[in-house]
C-alpha cells in the first residue's frame, strides 16, 4: 500500500504583501505531475489546504482544480482534512456527495467516515482526524448529545482519537491523518499559535490505541511546516509531518520542501505496527526566500551580476549601513522586483546595548551628570558644581521624606 | 488598575440591571467584545470611564445622555464598577444627574449626580453584596481619590489605558506639553522639578545676597562722607593728625581755668560772711517788737487758772435740769393710763352678766338637742343611698338589654332580605356554565376550518409554482431537442466523411487488378476522395460523447419536467380535496375563516364571564345561608335578656321607695343630711365659745386696772424727787462763779474761752522767749566773724570763670570729636574691607550656581529642562519597547525615535515623535502613516508605555488596556501581527480587552463578552475560552 502523504498547502495565502497564488499553482503542477508518475494507491492532504476560513477566489479555483486533476483524470483516491486555517464546515461541504467521487473531505471533528483499501496483505482504513479546537469539540459532542466534558488539546485529541478507534482492535492496518502540534516537533515562524497563550499541543501517545484498542500504524500529521518525522526513538517512521507546499516565512529557506511516499509493508503480528518505508520526493518552486546581507551598495552591485531568476527570489535585505540611508526599497526593487523585507542590524543592537535604567534607583546626582554631558560640557561636572548640585538634590529628597 | 466587575442599571443601551463578571477571564490576556452594532460594546467602556471619573471613554456623550432609554421610569441609571489596583480591591458606584419620578405626588424630580467610593480589600472576595469602608462620598471627593489612587486623570487614561474609537492616535500624535504631563504622571519626576526650583531658588536668593552686600558696602561709605576706598584711607589719616593736635593744647586750657575758679570762690565767701551779719540783727529787732503783746497774754492766762472748776459744775446742772422735766411728763402719761383701764374692766363685766343670763342659757340647750336628734337619723339616711344606686343600676341594664334585643332582630331581618336576593339571582345564571362549554367546541371547530383553509391556500400556491416550473422546463426541454438534434447531425456528417475518408484511405490503397476490401470489384473507376477536414478518431469518439452526453440530458430535462407537471397536479389536486372537505364554505376566502374564528372567541369570552358571575352568587348565597341560624338564635337569648332585666329593675325600685319612708323630706337629697348635721354641730360650740369668751375678757380687765394704779403711784413719786436734785446743782454753781469773780458775763465767756486754749497760749509765750534769747547769741557771733570785711561786686570775676571754662570745655569737646572720627573712620575701613571680600566670594559662587540653575531650567544649548531631560531618557526607554513591537507589527519596517533637533530653537520640544520607515531609510512625522499603520503605532506605544511601566515598581500600575475597533483598518497579515503581539502579553499579569466587527479576531480569540442587544435592551453574555 503505497500512500503519498502532504499536508499545510495554505493556499491563496499573503507572504509580505504578496499573493503566492502563483507560486503555489506552479509547486501543485509538479504535484501533479509527481502523482501522475508515482501513481500511489492513496493521496491524503493533512489539514490547512486554505489560509483562512473565507479564502480569496482564485485559491478555491486553484484548490477546485488540482483536486480535479487529481481525483478525476488520474483517479487517485484522495483524502484530505481540515486544518486550523480552515474553516471545517466550509471544508466539509459536499463530503458525503463527493466521497463516491472518490474524493473524502472531513472537516466534522466527531464524523466517523474513513476509506478502505485493499492491497495484497489486507485491508487499509485511512481515517481521518480533522482539527478541532476543544471548544469546537465540546459544541459538537453537545449536538450529538455525547458527554462533552473535555478540557485542553490533549484530551481532546485523545477524545476524537477514541470515537474514531471505538470496538475491538480488527487486526486491520490504520493510518490515520491528523492535523496539531505534537510534542517534540519543532517550529518556524509561519504557523498560527493553536490556542490563546500556550501550544496547544498534545503528547504523541495521544494517538496510542485506548484499552487495547490498537493505535495507527502509521499517523500523517499536518502543522508544522518542517518535514520532519516525531519522537523516531520510540515510534520509529510511524509519526511524520510531511511539511508545507512551499516555504512560507524567512525562517523555512533550509528546508527541503517535499511530499512523502510512504509503503506500508504487511501487518505487524499480535498488534504491533506494520512495516514502513518512507521515500520523499523534492517540490518544484518557483521562487526562493533568500536573506542578503551587506551595505546597501554592496548588494545592489552583486545583484546587477546575478541572472534574471535569481533576482525574482523573495528577498530578505539585511542592511549593515550606519546611519540613514535613504530609499532603500525603492532602490532595491529595481534590482530585486520581488524584495520584501528590510532590516537594521545596527537598529537593533543598538537597542540591545543601551542599558535600562530605572530612573528612580540611580542618585539624581549622577543623572544631572549624564545631563551636563548631554549639554556638551565634555570636561564633566566639576566638584564646586557637583556641590551644588548635591545640596539641591539632597533639600528636594529631604523635603520629599517629609512629603 | 483592572477591571474585575461591572454592574449597569439603565445605562446606556443596557435597561434593566446588567452584570459584567469579568473576573472568570482574569487568567486569559485578551478577551474579545463583539456583538452587533449600536448594542452597546462602547457603552462598557463608557461605563467604565464613566464610573472612575464622571466621563465617557471618547468625551463625547455627557453624564445625563447615558440614560437608557429602554428603563422605566423609577429606575435610576447607575453604574458600580470593581476594580483592583494592585493589592487593593476598590469599588466606585455612581449616578448621573437625572430626573427621576416623586415619590409623592406626581411628576418627575431631579436628581442630582452622587458617587460612592469604597476599599473592599478586606472584604471576602466572593461577597458581592458587602460594601467596605467608604473612602469617599460626593462626586468630587471621588473624582480626586481615584485620580490620586490611579495616578492619572480622565483626560490620562483615555490616551493610554483606553485606545478609544477613531481617537487611538492621540497621544501619539499629541504635543510634546501635553506628553509630558502624561509621562510625568505615569513616571514620577517631580524630584527633578523640585531641584531646578531649588536651584533657580538659591540663584535668586543669591543675587538677592549680592545686591543686598554691594548696597551695604556704598552704605558704609556714605555713612563716613566718602565715596570710595582710597578717599576713606585719607580721611582715615586726616583724623589721626587732628585728634593729635588737640590733644596738646588741652593742659594749658585747663590750669587757666582753675585759676579764675580760685579768685572767684575766695570773693563769694567774703560776701556771705557780711550778708549774715546784717541778717542777725535784723532778726533781732523784729522779735523786741512783739514782746508787749505777749505780756498780755501772759495775764490773761492767769485769770484763767480762776475759772477752772466751772465748766464741770455748770453742765452737772444742765443735766438734772433736764431730768426733772422728764420725770413730770411721765406721772402725767401714767395718770391717763389708769382712767382707761378703770373703764375697761366696767364694760367687760357688763358683757359677762349679758351672757350668763336665762336665754342665753337656754339657746345653748337647744343647739345641744338638734345635734343628737340628727345624729339618730344616720343610718335610715344611708341605707337609702344604697338602695337608690342600685334601683339606677338595673333600669340602665334593662335599657341595655333592650338595645341588643333591636339589633339581634334588625340583622335577622337582613340576612333574610339577603337571601331572598340571591336565590334569585342564582336561577337566573343556571344555565352559563352549560353555555360557556358549548362556546368552547364552537371556538375550536372554527380553528380547525381556519387550519384547513390555510392548507388549501398553500396546496393552491404550489400548485401554480409548479405549474410555472413545469413550463420553464417543457421550454428547455425544447431547447435541448434542439441541441440534441444539432449534435447527433453533427455526429452523423462526422461520422460520413470518417467513413467517406475510410474509404478514401482504402481507396489509396486500391491497385487495379486487386479486389476492393469492400466490395470486391477489381476494377476502381472512382475512388473515394479524401475530404480535406478527415476527423480523428479522437474527434470521432468525441462526437459521439456530446451525442451521448446531450441526449442524456435530454432525458434528464425530460424527466425533470415530467415531474414538474406531476407535482403541479398534484397539489391541485390536494387543494381541490380540502375545498370540497370544507363543503359550501369550500371556495370562501381566508379571510373569511378567520373572522369566523375571531367572533367565535369573542362569544367564548362573554360565556366565560357570565359562568365566572354564576360561581360568585352561588358562594355569596351559600354563605348567607350558614349565616341566618346564628343570628336567630342571637335574637331569641336577646329576648329573654331583656324580660329578665326588667324584672330586677322593678324590684330594685319598690325597695328604694321603702327606704324613702323613713327619711324626712328635707333630708333626703343626697348630701341633705350631712350638711344639717354639720350646722347644727357648729351652732352648739359657737354658742358655748361666746360665754367662754366673755369670761376671760373680764378677769383680763381687772388685771389690767390693778397694773395702772400701781404705775401712776410710782410715777408721781419720782417727779418729786428728780425736781428737788436739779435744784441743788443750780445753787452750787453760783457760789464757784463769785469765789472767781466772774460775775460778768462776758468775763466768764473770755476765761472759759482762755481755759479752753490755755495749752497753746502757754506754748506761744514760751516760743517768743526763747526765740528772743537766740537772735541775741547771732547777732554776737556773726559780728565776731565778719570782722571787718565788706561787700565785693562779683560780676566781672565770674565773668573770668566763665570764659576760662568755656575755652577749656571747648578744647575737650574738639578732642573727644577728632578721637570718634578717628574710630568712626578705622571701623569703617575694617567693616569695608571684610564685605568686600565676602561680596567676591559670593560673586564666584553665584556664577556657578546660576550656570548650573538656568541649565537645569532649559536655558542650555539643547533648550531642554532637566526634567524634560529625565523624561526623554525614559521616552527612550518606553520607545525602545514600542519600537520592539512596532518591527515585529510592521514586519521589520518601522520604529519609533524622538525627534532630536537642537536647532529647532522655537519650540523647546524634546518629546515629539518621529517614524523612521527602513525602507525610505527617513525619519518623518507620524501623521504620514496610514490608518492602519498609525493604529499599529499607537498600539505598540500604548504597549510600550505599559510595558515601561510595568517595569518599574510602585505607583502607577497599567494592568489593563482597551483598544475599541482600529482592527478593521488592518489587513490580513497586518492583523496577525498584531495579534501576535496581543497574545504575547500573557507575562506581567495584563488584562487586554479588545472591542472588535471583525470576524477574524472571533475565530482566534476563545475568550469573548457577546453584547445581544434585543427590543427590551442589551444583554452581555461571558465565554470564557480555553488556554493555560
Amino acid at each position: 500500500m503505497r500512500i503519498l502523504h502532504t499536508s499545510d498547502w495554505h493556499i491563496g495565502k499573503l507572504f509580505e504583501g504578496h499573493h503566492l497564488t502563483e507560486d503555489q499553482a506552479f509547486t501543485l503542477d509538479g504535484f501533479v505531475a509527481l502523482a501522475e508518475e508515482l501513481r500511489p494507491d492513496v493521496i491524503v492532504i493533512a489539514g490547512d489546504l486554505y489560509d483562512r476560513a473565507v479564502p480569496p477566489p482564485e485559491a478555491v479555483e486553484l484548490l477546485d482544480r488540482t483536486l480535479r486533476r487529481l481525483v478525476l483524470q488520474l483517479k487517485l483516491p484522495t483524502v484530505a482534512i481540515a486544518g486550523n486555517h480552515d474553516s471545517a464546515e466550509r471544508i466539509g461541504f459536499g463530503s458525503a456527495l463527493l466521497e463516491s467521487a472518490g474524493l473524502l473531505l472531513a472537516g466534522d471533528p466527531i464524523g466517523r467516515r474513513s476509506l478502505t483499501l485493499r492491497d495484497e496483505h489486507g485491508e487499509v482504513d485511512i481515517v481521518p482526524i480533522p482539527f478541532a479546537t476543544p471548544e469546537a469539540l465540546r459544541s459538537a459532542l453537545r449536538g450529538a448529545d455525547a458527554d462533552a466534558d473535555v478540557q485542553g488539546f490533549a484530551a481532546a485529541m485523545q477524545r476524537q482519537v477514541q470515537a474514531v478507534t471505538a470496538g475491538p482492535p480488527s487486526g486491520r492496518r490504520r493510518v490515520a491523518v491528523a492535523h496539531a502540534f505534537v510534542k517534540g516537533g519543532s517550529t518556524s515562524e509561519s504557523e498560527r499559535a493553536l490556542q490563546v497563550g500556550g501550544t496547544g499541543d498534545v503528547p504523541a501517545e495521544a494517538f496510542d490505541g485506548i484499552d487495547g484498542a490498537a493505535g495507527f500504524d502509521y499517523v500523517a500529521l499536518g502543522h508544522l511546516h518542517r518535514p520532519q518525522q516525531v519522537d523516531a526513538a520510540r515510534r520509529g517512521l510511524s509519526m511524520r509531518y510531511s511539511g508545507s507546499l512551499l516555504p512560507y516565512s524567512f525562517s523555512e529557506i533550509d528546508h527541503e520542501k517535499s511530499v512523502s511516499l510512504v509503503t506500508l509493508g504487511a501487518p505487524g503480528a499480535f498488534g504491533a505496527r506494520c512495516e514502513l518505508a518512507i521515500e520523499t520526493f523534492a517540490l518544484p518552486q518557483r521562487r526562493r526566500m533568500r536573506k542578503i546581507e551587506g551595505t546597501l551598495d554592496a548588494l545592489l552591485d552583486a545583484g546587477q551580476q546575478e541572472s534574471e531568476s535569481a533576482r525574482q527570489d523573495y528577498v530578505w535585505a539585511a542592511l549593515t549601513d550606519d546611519g540613514l540611508v535613504h530609499d532603500a526599497m525603492p532602490r532595491l526593487r529595481r534590482v530585486y522586483p520581488n524584495a520584501v523585507k528590510i532590516s537594521r542590524p545596527v537598529w537593533e543592537a543598538a537597542a540591545v546595548q543601551s542599558e535600562r535604567r530605572d530612573h528612580r534607583k540611580v542618585d539624581p546626582v549622577e543623572i544631572f551628570s549624564d545631563f551636563w554631558a548631554a549639554l556638551g560640557h565634555t570636561e564633566g561636572l566639576d566638584d564646586a558644581r557637583r556641590e551644588v548640585v548635591t545640596q539641591a538634590v539632597q533639600q528636594a529628597m529631604g523635603k520629599e521624606v517629609a512629603r | 488598575m483592572k477591571p474585575l466587575r461591572l454592574v449597569l442599571q439603565a445605562f446606556g443601551p443596557y435597561a434593566g440591571t446588567t452584570e459584567l463578571d469579568l473576573r472568570p477571564l482574569d487568567g486569559q490576556p485578551l478577551f474579545l467584545i463583539h456583538g452587533p452594532t449600536g448594542g452597546g460594546k462602547t457603552a462598557l467602556l463608557d461605563a467604565m470611564c464613566f464610573a472612575l471619573f464622571g466621563t465617557t471613554s471618547g468625551a463625547e456623550r455627557t453624564g445625563s445622555d447615558l440614560r437608557s432609554a429602554f428603563a422605566a421610569p423609577e429606575v435610576l441609571t447607575r453604574v458600580t464598577f470593581d476594580f483592583a489596583h494592585g493589592s487593593r480591591r476598590l469599588r466606585v458606584v455612581r449616578e448621573p444627574q437625572q430626573e427621576r419620578p416623586k415619590s409623592r405626588g406626581e411628576g418627575m424630580t431631579n436628581h442630582s449626580a452622587t458617587a460612592w467610593l469604597w476599599d473592599r480589600s478586606a472584604v471576602d472576595p466572593a461577597d458581592d453584596a458587602a460594601e467596605g469602608v467608604l473612602l469617599a462620598e460626593k462626586v468630587s471627593a471621588v473624582g480626586e481619590e481615584v485620580t490620586r489612587i490611579l495616578g492619572f486623570s480622565d483626560a490620562q487614561f483615555r490616551q493610554i489605558v483606553v485606545l478609544p474609537q477613531g481617537r487611538f492616535r492621540e497621544f501619539l500624535t499629541a504635543k510634546s506639553d501635553e506628553k509630558q504631563q502624561i509621562l510625568e504622571a505615569l513616571f514620577d519626576t517631580t524630584l527633578y522639578k523640585r531641584i531646578e526650583d531649588l536651584l533657580s531658588r538659591r540663584e535668586l536668593d543669591l543675587t538677592h545676597a549680592l545686591r543686598d552686600d554691594l548696597a551695604k558696602l556704598a552704605g558704609i561709605l556714605e555713612g563716613v562722607g566718602v565715596s570710595d576706598q582710597p578717599m576713606l584711607q585719607q580721611a582715615l589719616q586726616q583724623a589721626a593728625e587732628a585728634l593729635l593736635t588737640q590733644e596738646d593744647a588741652q593742659p594749658a586750657l585747663q590750669a587757666a581755668a582753675n585759676a579764675a575758679a580760685v579768685a572767684h570762690q575766695a570773693a563769694v565767701e567774703g560776701n556771705r560772711l557780711v550778708e549774715a551779719h546784717e541778717r542777725a540783727v535784723e532778726q533781732h529787732a523784729r522779735l523786741a517788737q512783739a514782746s508787749a503783746a505777749i505780756d498780755q497774754l501772759r495775764a490773761r492766762l492767769v485769770v484763767a487758772g480762776k475759772a477752772r472748776a466751772l465748766p464741770a459744775l455748770q453742765q452737772t446742772q444742765q443735766e438734772r435740769t433736764r431730768l426733772a422735766r422728764r420725770a413730770a411728763e411721765s406721772a402725767e402719761q401714767a395718770q391717763r393710763r389708769l382712767a382707761d383701764a378703770t373703764e375697761a374692766e366696767s364694760q367687760a363685766r357688763s358683757r359677762l352678766a349679758t351672757e350668763q343670763s336665762a336665754e342665753r342659757e337656754q339657746a345653748r340647750a337647744d343647739a345641744v338637742r338638734q345635734v343628737h336628734e340628727l345624729e339618730a337619723l344616720q343610718q335610715p339616711v344611708s341605707a337609702l343611698a344604697g338602695l337608690v344606686a342600685a334601683s339606677n343600676e338595673a333600669a340602665a341594664q334593662r335599657e341595655q338589654a333592650a338595645r341588643r334585643k333591636q339589633e339581634a332582630v334588625a340583622a335577622v331581618e337582613g340576612l333574610e332580605q339577603r337571601e331572598a336576593t340571591l336565590a334569585a339571582k342564582h336561577g337566573e345564571l343556571q344555565d352559563a356554565a352549560a353555555a360557556h362549554e358549548r362556546s368552547k367546541a364552537a371556538v375550536e371547530r372554527a380553528q380547525q376550518r381556519l387550519d384547513r383553509a390555510m392548507a388549501r391556500d398553500t396546496a393552491r400556491g404550489a400548485a401554480s409554482q409548479h405549474e410555472r416550473e413545469a413550463e420553464e422546463a417543457a421550454a428547455r426541454v425544447e431547447k435541448q431537442e434542439e441541441a440534441a438534434d444539432a449534435a447527433r447531425r453533427a455526429e452523423k456528417s462526422l461520422r460520413v466523411r470518417w467513413h467517406t475518408g475510410q474509404a478514401a484511405i482504402l481507396a489509396r490503397e486500391l491497385e487495379d487488378g486487386l479486389p476492393c476490401a469492400v466490395c470486391g470489384s477489381v476494377e476502381h473507376p472512382s475512388p473515394a476522395q479524401a475530404p480535406e477536414d478527415l476527423p480523428t478518431p479522437e474527434a470521432l469518439e468525441a462526437a459521439e460523447r456530446v451525442v451521448a452526453e446531450s441526449e442524456r440530458l435530454l432525458a434528464q430535462l425530460r424527466t425533470q419536467h415530467v415531474r414538474l407537471t406531476d407535482m403541479a397536479s398534484g397539489c391541485s389536486t390536494k387543494a381541490a380535496e380540502i375545498a370540497a372537505e370544507l363543503g359550501d364554505d369550500g371556495e370562501l376566502p381566508f379571510d373569511r375563516f378567520r373572522q369566523a374564528h375571531a367572533s367565535a372567541k369573542e362569544e367564548l369570552k362573554a360565556c366565560a364571564a357570565r359562568a365566572a358571575e354564576a360561581t360568585t352568587v352561588g358562594t355569596a348565597l351559600q354563605q348567607v345561608r350558614a349565616a341566618l341560624p346564628a343570628g336567630r338564635a342571637e335574637r331569641d337569648a336577646a329576648q329573654q335578656a331583656t324580660a329578665s332585666a326588667e324584672q330586677q329593675a322593678a324590684l330594685a325600685q319598690a325597695a328604694a321607695e321603702q327606704a324613702l319612708q323613713r327619711v324626712p323630706e328635707a333630708l333626703r337629697p343626697a348630701g341633705a343630711w350631712q350638711r344639717a348635721v354639720a350646722e347644727a354641730r357648729t351652732r352648739r360650740d359657737q354658742a358655748h365659745g361666746a360665754l367662754q369668751q366673755a369670761q376671760d375678757a373680764a378677769s383680763t380687765a381687772a388685771q389690767a386696772l390693778a397694773q395702772a394704779s400701781e404705775a401712776a403711784r410710782a410715777a408721781l413719786a419720782q417727779r418729786t424727787e428728780r425736781a428737788a436734785e436739779a435744784d441743788a446743782a443750780a445753787s452750787s454753781f453760783d457760789a464757784e462763779r463769785a469765789n472767781a469773780g466772774l460775775q460778768d458775763d462776758a468775763a466768764l465767756a473770755q476765761a472759759l474761752a482762755d481755759l479752753a486754749a490755755e495749752a497753746s497760749l502757754q506754748e506761744k509765750v514760751r516760743r517768743h522767749d526763747a526765740e528772743l534769747a537766740e537772735a541775741k547769741g547771732a547777732v554776737a557771733a556773726t559780728e565776731a566773724a565778719r570782722g571787718d570785711r565788706q561787700a565785693v561786686a562779683l560780676d566781672a570775676l565770674a565773668d573770668a570763670v566763665r570764659d576760662a571754662e568755656a575755652a577749656r570745655s571747648r578744647g575737650e569737646a574738639a578732642v573727644a570729636s577728632a578721637r570718634s572720627r578717628r574710630e568712626q573712620l578705622a571701623d569703617a575701613k575694617r567693616r569695608h574691607d571684610a564685605l568686600a571680600e565676602q561680596i567676591a566670594e559670593t560673586r564666584a559662587t553665584y556664577a556657578m550656581v546660576a550656570d548650573v540653575a538656568r541649565a537645569a531650567k532649559g536655558q542650555n544649548g539643547l533648550r531642554i529642562s532637566l526634567q524634560r531631560f529625565v523624561l526623554a531618557a525614559l521616552l527612550d526607554d518606553v520607545l525602545r519597547y514600542a519600537s520592539e513591537r512596532l518591527g515585529k507589527m510592521s514586519s521589520g519596517r518601522y520604529r519609533l525615535v524622538r525627534r532630536e533637533d537642537a536647532a529647532n530653537k522655537v519650540s523647546a520640544g524634546g518629546l515629539d515623535l518621529l517614524v523612521e520607515d527602513a525602507y525610505s531609510g527617513d525619519s518623518r512625522s507620524v501623521a504620514t502613516l496610514s490608518g492602519g499603520e498609525s493604529f499599529m503605532a499607537a498600539l505598540a506605544l500604548s504597549l510600550g508605555l505599559s510595558d515601561v511601566v510595568q517595569a518599574l515598581s510602585g505607583g502607577v500600575r497599567i494592568d489593563a488596556l482597551f483598544v475599541d475597533e482600529g482592527f478593521g483598518t488592518l489587513d490580513g497579515e497586518a492583523l496577525e501581527r498584531a495579534l501576535d503581539q496581543l497574545l504575547g502579553l500573557r507575562d506581567g499579569g495584563r488584562m487586554v480587552g479588545i472591542i472588535s466587527h471583525v470576524s477574524e479576531l472571533r475565530q482566534r480569540i476563545g475568550s469573548r463578552v457577546e453584547v445581544l442587544p434585543s427590543e427590551r435592551g442589551s444583554a452581555v453574555r461571558v465565554h470564557v475560552g480555553d488556554g493555560a
